[in-house]
């Protein structure tokens, strides 16, 4: 999984950065995500055509680092944000990601209070009472 | 798919011209809206919530909006119009996720017997109640809340879901974000009571089309809970009635927001320039806040800003997207922590004061 490059699981996630924040919402189950600093990097990266490995080429990280970022690759690839693309884009070139000023490499926030809300039909399924956005006890 | 539209609209149309629909315009932000109702769906009286300003009649408003109701005689014609595009219309986040797929939403409100429909085609939506009785509270204090949604998508403009307090001498606004119970509504109120505006406590529009933010009041509705620390401060509100579900006391803000208005001392303001974004978080008490309070508003600002208007409507989300980057990059934001009771809310408001 290294060795392949990525693109965005779409129309299934969207996603948007905004300043230092990436976004992405996955508008099947509902979760959605907020990636920054390296992570966000790392994403961006991603979606240009590089490849894992590519990545880990061209940084000197240390072990820790490395796993945590594998561990990030992993994550966006079990949580279906991105898919396989092929093998490395031809114009995809080495990011050089500095991790010095990053407290937590390669973390992503996973929110989930609106995985049940979002997989409810908005207005099918809510409270009679109280309507939209709760759900029915 | 636009011709079937078209000759919805067009059917629509006949069917209000033979059944003597009354024609109101309300004012909506910088468009207009055409409301079309049956008899029984005039009494419901759906314009009281939103800007008082007189509309003139216009040949092309911005949305025609016919409301019918089940009780009425033209019911059966309209909802056999209407039942086709209910199997067929796209369903899910994923398959409304943006104009291109979905330009047509179809909403079915089963347990409150609605039918809402929104064409942005051919600029027109229906809103079909099954049963007045069954009515819920919310669609007369935020009336349409979903085509106003769809309709300020279409023109690069956002309903958000916040509050808003305005400074009147220098005509600028603060939006007040956060999930339900971060304290919108209260802290509206009272900047209200000390002699600010508002936009109303729940939903505003921000045009986008113009370098400089604007933020539009579509509803002019407040609501308190008795519990909530600003009951007690409602000077420059009057009061409507009390939603019996929720037990709130709805309040409608003053005047017909002119700045002759302003200047008498009404409360309710019709348009400003956004100074910035404030996002809510009760330091003390955080009892009555939903879910998304546990998402940090200083690590996490825009998730925070955001999601809940996302959450409260989620169709074209793609452009609720676009359009909330826009404004989170053109506008500062600051997270603003509100101490319990009045002390809190008078360390927040000249925290705001200060911002505007």
């Amino acid at each position: 999984m290294y060795d392949v490059s990525y693109r965005l699981n779409a129309p299934t996630c969207i996603a948007e950065a905004v300043d230092d924040d990436l976004i992405v919402i996955n508008l099947v189950n509902g979760k959605y995500y907020n990636m920054r600093g390296s992570s966000a990097l790392a994403w961006e990266a991603l979606l240009e055509g590089c490849t894992p490995n590519q990545l880990l080429r061209a940084n000197q990280w240390t072990d820790a680092e490395t796993q945590a970022f594998q561990a990030f690759v992993q994550l966006l690839v079990d949580e279906s944000l991105m898919v396989e693309h092929g093998p490395a884009g031809e114009s995809a070139s080495s990011v050089s990601i500095v991790l010095s000023e990053d407290p937590a490499p390669f973390q992503m926030d996973v929110f989930t209070d609106m995985e049940e809300m979002l997989r409810l039909d908005p207005v099918h399924e809510v409270d009679a009472n109280v309507g939209w956005p709760h759900k029915p006890d | 798919m636009r011709q079937a539209n078209e000759d919805l609209s067009a059917a629509l149309d006949r069917q209000a011209a033979r059944h003597s629909f009354r024609s109101r315009f309300v004012k909506v932000g910088p468009f207009t809206i055409r409301l079309r109702t049956d008899l029984n769906a005039d009494q419901l009286a759906l314009e009281t919530a939103f800007d008082p300003s007189p509309v003139r009649a216009q040949d092309k408003p911005d949305l025609t909006v016919y409301v019918a109701c089940a009780s009425d005689r033209s019911a059966s014609v309209l909802r056999s119009l209407l039942e086709p595009l209910v199997s067929t219309a796209p369903s899910g986040l994923k398959g409304l996720a943006d104009r291109a797929a979905a330009p047509c939403v179809v909403m079915h409100d089963r347990p409150h017997q609605l039918l809402k429909l929104f064409d942005a085609n051919s600029a027109t939506a229906v809103l079909f109640i099954g049963d007045p009785d069954l009515l819920p509270g919310w669609e007369r204090f935020s009336p349409l809340k979903e085509f106003i949604h769809l309709l300020a998508l279409s023109h690069d403009c956002l309903l958000l879901h916040a509050g808003s307090v305005v400074d009147k001498e220098r005509h600028r606004s603060a939006l007040l974000v956060g999930p339900g119970g971060a304290g919108k509504s209260s802290l509206t109120a009272f900047a209200v009571h000390q002699g600010m505006r508002t936009h109303g406590d729940d939903y505003v529009l921000v045009d986008l089309r113009a370098a400089q933010p604007r933020c539009w009041a579509i509803y002019r509705t407040l609501k308190l809970h008795p519990s909530s620390p600003a009951a007690g401060f409602t000077r420059g509100l009057s009061r409507w009635q009390v939603d019996a579900l929720s037990q709130k006391t709805v309040y409608l803000g003053t005047g017909d927001g002119s700045d002759a208005s302003a200047a008498s001392g009404d409360s309710f303001a019709a348009q400003t320039d956004i100074a910035g974004i404030c996002g809510l978080t009760q330091r003390a008490s955080t009892s009555g806040m939903d879910d998304r309070a546990r998402v940090d508003p200083n690590k996490n600002p825009y998730v925070y800003c955001y999601m809940s208007t996302i959450q409260q409507i989620p169709y074209w989300v793609g452009s609720t997207l676009q359009l909330t980057k826009q404004l989170h990059q053109a506008v500062g934001y600051r997270a603003l922590s509100v101490d319990d009771g009045v002390g809190g809310m008078t360390d927040a408001l000249r925290r705001i004061r200060a911002l505007l």
